[in-house]
């Protein structure tokens, strides 16, 4: 037979058992009140027993026949909550124990969980009540809990493999020279100029790491952001880096109307983060193009180049951390394989999106989308 | 002993390029996959030390690849992905050690001494022929205890001949191992070579070592 959904909750039996046990007491007292009444009426008149029966009034007997039974009813009413309080009790604690016992095996659990024993689950098998809601609803915690745990894990080991590597180079280096006989003036230049290139990566590494983590998060730092400002600023810093590369820059956003609320700190460095990525990947001589425009409720902001494009299963995974399209170019480049994972985590955290679309040969255009901000 | 080196990053091949021959060994650099399996096709190396993450042909693959055509090579993996699952791979493919990035060079150099004398007849780490002993680690020579001064490309040379004790060895093969792909190359070199390490043989008395066998090569 199925149970309707509600007839398996806790608090549907726990009404259930108090109903149970108050009909229980209300049986016990009311035997006991009728019990009191048939032993006054079936027990042996009161006014003979009395020692001064004989010299009785009709009045003063039916007073002594009434406190008599008055008397017995309060003896065996007493007698009676005295057993309910009893059995109340030691019901109510039976009772409350097997309700919550369940409750028990999830805090018990609860406290042997730690950061490296996420894998341990409830597993509450009963009845579909609270309980069970409860054990399910922390199970799925911990779910979220233990892929939290373990994206963090997989971040740190790509993040010091990531850094193993400028380290392997200064190491090497430095273990080479060490090694020869009497080194030359040249052979320590070469190596100064190589701890330098290595130092100047982890630097950017690191600084890239703590952009990540950071986001564009700190609400502290929001104010009205005009996209139109950032994108000038971005292709003013740009422009010599693009020169050098013979690649045209050119910008297209209106005046006004480009509001968002955000960090511009972090909103500029999305950006700016698009714009180097255009310029580095480009052909010799291609054009970069920025512009801004307003969808209504989006302001939407479009960084399009010239460069060789991305294929499509590369373009599904250009914003994962440290995924290079092609490593060795982008190593050769000074990257760091975060720079477009920074842009998601930066839009992200400011409510947007952003997207790429591309064709091998053709170039790339990557969107940003960000929710518009009407001032009031 | 000739070794290809196979590593995408530039400054650290080349300074392992510099430090290996340093060593004696003959060295060329690989940049990524592709190239290093066109060089491996051509050039009869003794040891590839291969890096895992390469670009256009993984290192595994790599691997793979040069296990199919050559047993004889010996293939030290470098990796920065300390995972056993990946350093398991590796040696199944056909990596006979590995290294995890970031090492240290003497510890590179024993293992590549290592492999390297697998592969030989002997195992024993000093080489030895009559009186004439090598000590490839400390790169010097001795002939009934008294040392012999040799460049190293002439250790090189010997260490060969004395690896292949008993075989004929011809001067393309020792071109082949002793010298790498900027090497100039004549078997003319050769000749000269061979010329000074007998003098210096002989300077301590240890004549007739090495036999020339006509159009063939040489022998110890």
């Amino acid at each position: 037979m199925r149970l309707p959904a509600f007839a398996k909750t806790l608090r549907f039996k726990l009404t259930l058992w108090y109903v149970a046990i108050i009909i229980l007491f209300g049986a016990l007292f009311l035997v006991a009140v009728n019990l009191a009444m048939q032993q006054s009426v079936t027990g042996p008149p009161v006014f003979l027993s009395h020692p001064m029966a004989a010299s009785q009034t009709p009045t003063e007997i039916y007073r002594l026949v009434r406190s008599t039974q008055l008397g017995l009813l309060r003896n065996y009413s007493l007698i009676g909550f005295a057993g309910l309080v009893v059995i109340g009790a030691v019901g109510g604690h039976f009772l409350s124990g097997r309700m919550l016992k369940p409750v028990d095996r999830v805090s018990s659990l609860a406290a042997r969980i730690s950061s490296t024993n996420l894998k341990e689950r409830i597993g509450y098998e009963g009845p579909d009540d609270e309980i069970k809601r409860l054990a399910d609803t922390f199970d799925d915690m911990l779910e979220r809990l233990e892929s939290a745990f373990e994206a963090q894990k997989q971040f740190i080991q790509d993040a010091s493999h990531e850094l193993r590597t400028p380290i392997a180079i200064a190491q090497t280096n430095i273990e080479v020279v060490e090694m020869e006989e009497r080194p030359g003036a040249r052979d320590y230049k070469r190596l100064i100029e190589v701890l330098k290139l290595s130092l100047d990566r982890m630097s950017k590494l690191s600084d890239n790491l703590l952009l990540l983590s950071e986001g564009g998060n700190d609400r502290s730092r929001w104010s009205v952001v005009d996209m139109s400002a950032v994108l000038d600023e971005v292709v003013e810093e740009a422009y010599a880096q693009a020169a050098a590369a013979h690649i045209s820059l050119e910008l297209e956003r209106p005046s006004e109307g480009m509001h968002i609320m955000g960090d511009p700190l972090s909103m500029k460095q999305a950006v700016l983060n698009l714009v180097d990525n255009a310029v580095k990947y480009n052909r010799r001589g291609g054009w970069v193009k920025v512009s801004a425009r307003s969808e209504h409720p989006l302001v939407i902001v479009q960084v399009e180049d010239s460069g060789g494009g991305i294929s499509e299963t590369d373009q599904q995974r250009v914003f994962d951390r440290f995924y290079r399209v092609d490593k060795s170019r982008s190593r050769a480049q000074g990257g760091s394989g975060l720079g477009l994972a920074i842009v998601r985590k930066i839009v992200e955290d400011h409510g947007g999106l952003v997207s790429v679309h591309s064709t091998l040969g053709e170039g790339s255009s990557f969107r940003i989308a960000l929710p518009h901000h009407t001032p009031v | 002993m000739r070794i290809l080196i196979v590593e995408d990053e530039k400054d650290l091949a080349d300074a392992l390029a510099r430090g290996l021959h340093k060593q004696g060994y003959a060295a060329d650099v690989a940049y990524d996959g592709e190239e290093a399996l066109v060089l491996a096709e051509v050039n009869d190396y003794d040891l590839i030390v291969l890096d895992l993450n390469l670009p256009r042909i993984d290192g595994v693959e790599v691997c793979r690849r040069i296990r199919e055509s050559r047993s004889s090579t010996g293939i030290l993996m470098l990796t920065a992905r300390s995972s056993v699952g990946d350093r398991v791979n590796g040696l199944d493919q056909g990596a006979d050690d590995y290294l995890i990035k970031p090492f240290h060079f003497p510890e590179l150099l024993a293992r590549i001494r290592a492999i390297l004398r697998r592969e030989g007849p002997t195992r024993q780490p000093i080489l030895r022929v009559e009186d004439l002993v090598l000590d490839p680690n400390a790169q010097r020579a001795f002939f009934e205890g008294v040392e012999i001064r040799l460049t190293t490309r002439e250790f090189a040379v010997l260490e060969y001949l004395i690896r292949n004790a008993g075989r004929i060895v011809s001067q393309e093969e020792l071109l082949e191992h002793v010298w790498n792909e900027d090497a100039n190359l004549f078997t003319h070199t050769v000749k000269v070579h061979m010329m000074n390490i007998r003098k210096k043989l002989s300077k301590v008395g240890a004549n007739g070592l090495i036999d020339t066998v006509k159009g063939r090569g040489y022998v110890i």
